[in-house]
């Protein structure tokens, strides 16, 4: 976030901050139905956009888990896959819980899965949204705020609107950490290996610290937060003897799809180090299927495309040079060895062809993107490649 | 507000509102309007109202928020000024492709965008790519869906966009022929050597 933005925030705080003094105090009542009317308005815009994940299997899997969670809770609680590959999930006071693809992604199983539903459920039961609006007295200052920062994060313009009143940016440290411990009783209570969450916030912290920057204002994409997660589920009892259900082979099966698009969205929002990190891990690839190598190799392209440059980076030029050659080189082998995983699977051909493109070697390139075109012969998906191979074919015609 | 984000604001959601102090002309049938400093020149269609901006030039018709058409020329040094990226020479049409969409994504004015298609094409002669998107305003901003396209080629001198959008309500599709009809007519000239 730039500076400018930066100051435009804190501008915005202490404006607010002013404004928050002299707000209309509003009566429990009006202070609840006033937030119903903007999630209701929030929940709205996510239904009618297209960033619900629309897979019925998937919606009716994590209904039922969450479900088996909070049997006190059936028809209250209603959970939805949103496609965002970011590691996040929310709940509303409506009683809406909205679960990015991202996260099923960075979930081994279902007593993970579990770990997550609990704590966004517990915010829910916990009355967590109406308690945190009547504690900052102004509902309109705590909700724009939180609407700039999101705003400036880059949060989906479609969320914006829900940012204050959920828990997409977290709640205060107590009422997370109720939330934990409702979330574990909760995941203990239906059967679930009490070592779900502390296994999937060790491996976010992993992922955050290896990327070495805040990812924006969702709640456990910073580091702090995701290590007090770990801490307090420790300190619960998240590190017992293994006991308990996972259910990876069920979970694995269900959320396939939606781990897809996730890796497909992250591959198209150009995030070379996040599909490095999370595709290196062998045995997140051995649950998805083997053309999904190639999202490796484009992200090792991808990371060495954006290798920064000297001075915008601590380390020297050589050192840089090094890592973007090592990058480089390390796409090609993914892409062979997709070649021999996946032998059908098109992409890999095209991109491969432009890796040969990009480095001179024009005849490779040629074949390359001719053998992708067998592959994929809808007009529609080819026509850059045959207009490549229309061009290659001039310059290398004798 | 940057020259970057007035042409964001411009070419893509069409707030008219945003852009300082335009002293309109009228487009005249046979006198192609020429961007010396820029390299091309363009038949913007006749009796339109057009406007140039720095690298950029637009015309419309009932105002910018309805329809325009335009040209964007961009060097490859901060070519997507939105993604702080820049181009090169190289890039092929579809990688320019690739970033215009993501640097319409990453526009937070735009909301549910869809690419509708994403094809090659020629420009001025040159290998090009041709997207089409979908889009709407927020809600907010009464939420009015747009469709846009973006015909774009690369040149050693960087990289040049002929675009058009329009509210899909009476607009869109009413002026869609005139702008092929408009683009037809674009052609890189010489570049000042001195830019």
């Amino acid at each position: 976030m730039s500076m400018v933005s930066m100051n435009v925030i804190r501008a915005s705080v202490m404006l607010l901050a002013l404004q928050a003094g002299s707000a209309h105090a509003l009566d429990e009542q009006e202070q609840r139905a006033r937030i119903e009317f903007e999630t209701k308005k929030g929940e709205y815009q996510i239904e009618h956009s297209e960033l619900l994940f629309k897979d019925p299997e998937l919606n009716a899997y994590l209904q039922e888990v969450t479900d088996r969670l909070f049997p006190d809770m059936k028809d209250k609680l209603h959970v939805r896959a949103i496609r965002d590959p970011n590691f996040n999930a929310f709940a509303v006071s409506t009683g809406g819980v909205y679960f990015n693809t991202g996260t099923l992604l960075r979930l081994d199983d279902e007593s993970q899965l579990a770990s997550v539903l609990g704590h966004e459920g517990t915010h829910f039961t916990a009355d967590h949204t109406y308690r945190t609006v009547h504690a900052a007295k102004s509902a309109s200052a705590i909700t724009l705020l939180a609407e700039l920062t999101a705003a400036g994060f880059g949060i989906p313009p479609e969320l914006v609107g829900l940012v204050g009143y959920s828990s997409m940016m977290g709640f205060s440290r107590a009422y997370e950490r109720e939330a934990d411990r409702g979330g574990f009783d909760r995941m203990t209570q239906a059967g679930y290996d009490a070592r779900g969450g502390v296994l999937a916030f060790e491996r976010l912290d992993r992922e955050l610290a290896a990327q070495l920057v805040s990812q924006g204002p969702y709640f456990f994409a910073s580091h702090p937060n995701v290590k007090e997660r770990v801490a307090n589920l420790i300190e619960f009892g998240g590190e017992s003897p293994p006991e308990g259900e996972k259910d990876t082979d069920r979970y694995l099966a269900v959320t396939l799809r939606a781990r897809l698009d996730a890796v497909a969205q992250i591959h198209r929002g150009g995030d070379g180090r996040t599909l490095v990190f999370l595709l290196e891990d062998e045995k997140l690839m051995r649950s998805l299927p083997p053309q999904a190598r190639y999202y490796l190799a484009e992200g090792f392209r991808l990371r060495a495309e954006k290798a920064k440059r000297p001075g915008k980076d601590k380390r020297s030029q050589e050192e840089i040079e090094a890592q973007r050659s090592s990058d480089a080189a390390r796409a090609v082998q993914e892409y062979a060895l997709t070649l021999g995983q996946a032998p059908d699977y098109a992409p890999t051909y095209e991109a491969l062809a432009m890796q040969y493109y990009r480095i001179g070697d024009k005849s490779r390139a040629l074949a390359l993107f001719q053998r992708y075109i067998e592959l994929s012969p809808d007009p529609k998906q080819n026509g850059y490649a045959r207009q490549y191979v229309e061009m290659l074919s001039k310059e290398l015609a004798p | 507000m940057s020259k970057a984000g007035i042409r964001i604001i411009v070419l893509l959601a069409g707030m008219a509102v945003a852009v300082p102090a335009i002293a309109w002309k009228i487009v005249m049938q046979g006198q192609p309007f020429t961007h010396k400093a820029s390299g091309y020149s363009i038949q913007y269609p006749a009796g339109w109202r057009y406007e140039k901006y720095g690298d950029f030039s637009f015309t419309t018709r009932d105002g910018p928020c309805m329809q325009k058409i335009y040209v964007d020329f961009r060097k490859h040094k901060k070519a997507f000024p939105a993604l702080g990226k820049d181009a090169t020479p190289e890039m092929m049409p579809q990688e320019l492709a690739e970033k215009i969409v993501e640097e319409m994504e990453a526009d937070g004015s735009l909301q549910n965008m869809q690419v509708l298609s994403n094809e090659p094409t020629t420009l001025a002669g040159r290998p090009a790519f041709k997207v089409h998107v979908s889009f709407r305003t927020s809600v907010d901003a009464g939420s009015v869906r747009y469709e846009g396209i973006v015909v774009g080629a690369n040149s050693p001198q960087g990289i040049f966009l002929v675009g058009y959008s329009g509210s899909v309500l009476n607009y869109f599709a009413r002026d869609l022929e005139t702008y092929d009809k408009t683009l037809a007519t674009f052609a890189i000239s010489e570049v000042n050597p001195a830019r």
